[in-house]
C-alpha cells in the first residue's frame, strides 16, 4: 500500500521547478520576516511592536497570497502527465495495481507532498517569529488557519491534476494552469475594485464565481474580527467585501470536485497508447 | 493460460485489431510475428490493460485482467522499449517493482545477478545504455518466478551473448518451470528456436497460425536438405519422380521441393540408386516463408 503515493513523492522532488519553487516561498518568508525585523524606518517599528506576538501569522499567511497556489500547480501539473510523457505509465498499469488506486495515489502523493512543504513553511513560520519577535500569541488558531489554507489549495492543484491527465502534457498543463489562476485573481480584484468604486455589489457577486475567490479569501474570512485583522488587510490587497464562509468553501469543494471527478474517469476509460520517442 | 477471443480494436476509422483469436496454453510459448503496424503490440497493450478491445474478449488464467488485476502478480511483461522513472536506479525500480508485486526482496538480488547488472543497479537509469535498460526490463519479468511472460520484443538492442543467454532462459523456463510464454519478435532465429507455435498478424489479421514446420510448409513446401559428397548423382537420381517438385545445386548440398510429404520415400529413393546420404534433414527456413508469406497476404 502507498508505494504509489511515495513514489510520487520522489517524482514531484526530482522535478526543478518544484525544488525552485519550494526554495522561492522560504527565501521569500525569510526574506520577509528579516525585513521587517531590520526595518529602519521609526514610525513602521511602532506599527510593527502591537502586532508582534501575532506575527507567526505573516508566514503562515503569506504562501497563500499566491505562491503556494503555483507550488500546487507545479506539483500537480506533472502527476498524471509526466506518467505519459515519459511512458512510464505502462510500468505502473502492468502490474497488480487498479487505475483507480493509481490515480487516486497519485493524487493523494502530489497531496500530501504540498501540506509537507507546506508545514515546512508553517514551522520556518513559527521560529522566525518566535527568535525575532519573541513570544508569539493566538496560536490557538493556527490549526484552523493551517487546515483552511490547505484546504483552499485543492482548487488548483486539482484543476492542474485533471489539466495534466486530459492533454498528458505536463508544461501545458502548468501554463494553463497558472493562466486561470493569474487570470482569475485579477479579473477578481478588478471586479471587486468596481464594486467598491460604484457601490454596486452585483460584481462582487460575480466575482465569488471565479475559482480563485474561495481559494485565496477563506483563509482571510476566519481571521476577520481576530487579532490579526491587521496582518490579513495588509496581505489582501483587494479583500472580498462579503464575509460568506459557507460560499467560499462551497466554491473550494466544487471547483475542487469537478476536475478530480473528471481526471478520475478519464484515467479509468481512456486507452494508453505507446509512447512515440 | 491466455485466451483470446475475437478482438476487435479500432483507432478512429482504422482497424488495428481485426477478430484476432489466439491460446497460450500452459508452458507454452507462442510466437506473434508480423510486419511494425500490424497490430502485434495492440494485441499486447490490450492483454495488460492498457488498452481496451472495442469486441472481444480476454482471460489471462481463468480471469478477465480487466476486473481482476490481481492475477498481474503472476504476469511478467518485458516493454518494447522499456521506459523506467529516469529518477530511480535500476535496483529501485526492481525494489518498486516487487514491492507492487508483493515479491520478496530477496528476488532483486537474484535477478540482478542473472542480467549481470549487480555493479550498475546503484546508477540512475537515466544514465544506461539501452542494452542495460532491456536487461533490467528482463530481470523486473522475472521476479517472483511468473507463470505468464509477456515480452514484446526482449531482445531489442541486446549483445548478441546477452542476447543468447536469454534465449536459454526463456528455454529453461519453458521446459522446466512450465512457464507460458507470449512474445513478439522480428528476431526470426529466436522464433524458430524457442515457439511451439507462431500466430502470424498482418493489418490486424491473423494470417497463420501452426508450428515453424507448418508455416514453412504452408508458405514454401516441402523442402528437404540431402549432403551428399555425389551431388550430380544424386541429381540424376531425384530425375523424373513424381513427387518431387523442384531440386536446386547448392554447391555441396541439394536442396529438394516436395509436392507432399513424401520424405521417406526420398531418402529410399536416394540409397536404392546408390547416393551415399551424409545428411537428410526437412529445411526451415522460417525467413523465407515468411517473405514469402508475406508477399501471399
Amino acid at each position: 500500500m502507498f508505494e504509489i503515493m511515495l513514489y510520487e513523492w520522489r517524482r514531484a522532488i526530482a522535478r526543478k521547478k518544484v525544488i525552485v519553487l519550494s526554495i522561492i516561498t522560504f527565501i521569500f518568508e525569510l526574506g520577509i520576516y528579516l525585513a521587517i525585523y531590520l526595518a529602519p524606518s521609526h514610525s513602521l517599528k511602532t506599527l510593527i511592536i502591537p502586532l508582534s506576538p501575532y506575527l507567526w501569522a505573516l508566514g503562515v499567511l503569506l504562501p497563500q497570497v499566491l505562491l503556494i497556489h503555483f507550488l500546487a500547480i507545479s506539483i500537480a501539473s506533472g502527476s498524471m502527465a509526466e506518467e505519459y510523457e515519459q511512458g512510464t505509465v505502462d510500468y505502473f498499469i502492468s502490474k497488480p495495481i487498479t487505475r483507480l488506486r493509481f490515480v487516486m495515489e497519485k493524487w493523494l502523493g502530489s497531496f500530501s507532498l504540498l501540506l509537507i512543504i507546506y508545514l515546512f513553511m508553517v514551522v520556518l513560520a513559527l521560529i522566525l517569529s518566535s527568535l525575532l519577535f519573541g513570544v508569539q500569541s493566538e496560536l490557538i488558531l493556527l490549526p484552523e488557519l493551517f487546515f483552511s489554507i490547505i484546504f483552499s489549495t485543492l482548487v488548483f492543484l486539482n484543476i492542474a491534476f485533471a489539466i495534466g491527465e486530459i492533454l498528458r502534457r505536463s508544461n501545458l498543463s502548468f501554463t494553463i494552469s497558472g493562466f486561470i489562476l493569474i487570470a482569475s485573481i485579477i479579473v477578481s480584484d478588478v471586479l471587486v475594485f468596481v464594486s467598491v468604486i460604484t457601490h454596486n455589489s452585483n460584481y462582487e457577486t460575480i466575482s465569488e464565481y471565479l475559482p480563485t475567490w474561495g481559494s485565496t479569501e477563506l483563509p482571510f474570512m476566519l481571521l476577520h474580527n481576530s487579532p490579526f485583522s491587521a496582518i490579513a488587510r495588509g496581505l489582501n490587497i483587494l479583500p472580498s467585501i462579503s464575509n460568506n464562509v459557507s460560499l467560499a468553501i462551497v466554491s473550494i469543494v466544487v471547483y475542487s470536485l469537478i476536475p478530480l471527478v473528471l481526471s478520475i474517469i478519464n484515467f479509468l476509460g481512456r486507452d494508453i497508447s505507446k509512447k512515440v520517442s | 493460460m491466455i485466451v483470446v477471443s475475437s478482438i476487435v480494436k479500432k483507432y478512429g476509422n482504422k482497424i488495428a485489431l481485426d477478430n484476432v483469436s489466439l491460446e497460450v496454453k500452459k508452458g507454452e510459448f507462442v510466437s506473434l510475428i508480423g510486419p511494425n503496424g500490424a497490430g502485434k503490440t495492440t494485441l499486447i497493450r490490450i492483454l495488460l490493460t492498457l488498452m481496451k478491445p472495442d469486441k472481444g474478449e480476454v482471460q489471462i488464467l481463468g480471469e478477465n485482467p480487466f476486473r481482476n488485476k490481481r492475477i498481474f502478480k503472476a504476469i511478467g511483461y518485458v516493454q518494447e522499449i522499456p521506459n523506467y522513472p529516469p529518477f530511480l536506479t535500476g535496483r529501485q525500480v526492481l525494489e518498486l517493482s516487487a514491492k507492487i508485486r508483493g515479491v520478496d526482496k530477496s528476488e532483486v538480488k537474484r535477478v540482478l545477478e542473472f542480467v549481470e547488472m549487480e555493479n550498475y543497479a546503484n546508477s540512475p537509469i537515466i544514465k544506461y545504455s539501452k542494452g542495460m535498460v532491456q536487461r533490467i526490463a528482463i530481470a523486473e519479468s522475472l521476479l517472483g518466478n511468473p507463470s505468464i511472460l509477456i515480452m514484446d520484443e526482449p531482445n531489442m538492442g541486446i549483445d548478441p551473448i546477452f542476447s543468447l543467454k536469454t534465449r536459454e532462459l526463456l528455454n529453461k523456463l519453458k521446459r522446466k518451470d512450465n512457464v507460458s510464454i507470449l512474445m513478439t519478435s522480428h528476431e526470426l532465429e529466436d522464433v524458430k528456436k524457442l515457439s511451439d507455435r507462431i500466430f502470424m498478424i498482418y493489418k490486424g489479421k491473423i494470417v497463420f497460425s501452426g508450428t515453424v514446420e507448418d508455416m514453412i510448409k504452408e508458405f514454401l513446401g516441402i523442402q528437404v536438405i540431402v549432403e551428399t559428397d555425389e551431388i550430380e548423382n544424386a541429381e540424376e537420381a531425384l530425375k523424373g519422380i513424381e513427387y518431387v517438385k523442384g531440386v536446386f545445386n547448392d554447391g555441396n548440398r541439394l536442396i529438394v521441393k516436395l509436392n507432399e510429404d513424401r520424405r521417406e520415400d526420398l531418402l529410399r529413393d536416394l540409397v536404392t540408386s546408390g547416393v551415399k546420404v551424409k545428411g537428410f534433414y526437412i529445411d526451415l527456413n522460417l525467413e523465407e516463408a515468411y517473405m514469402r508469406a508475406l508477399r501471399n497476404v
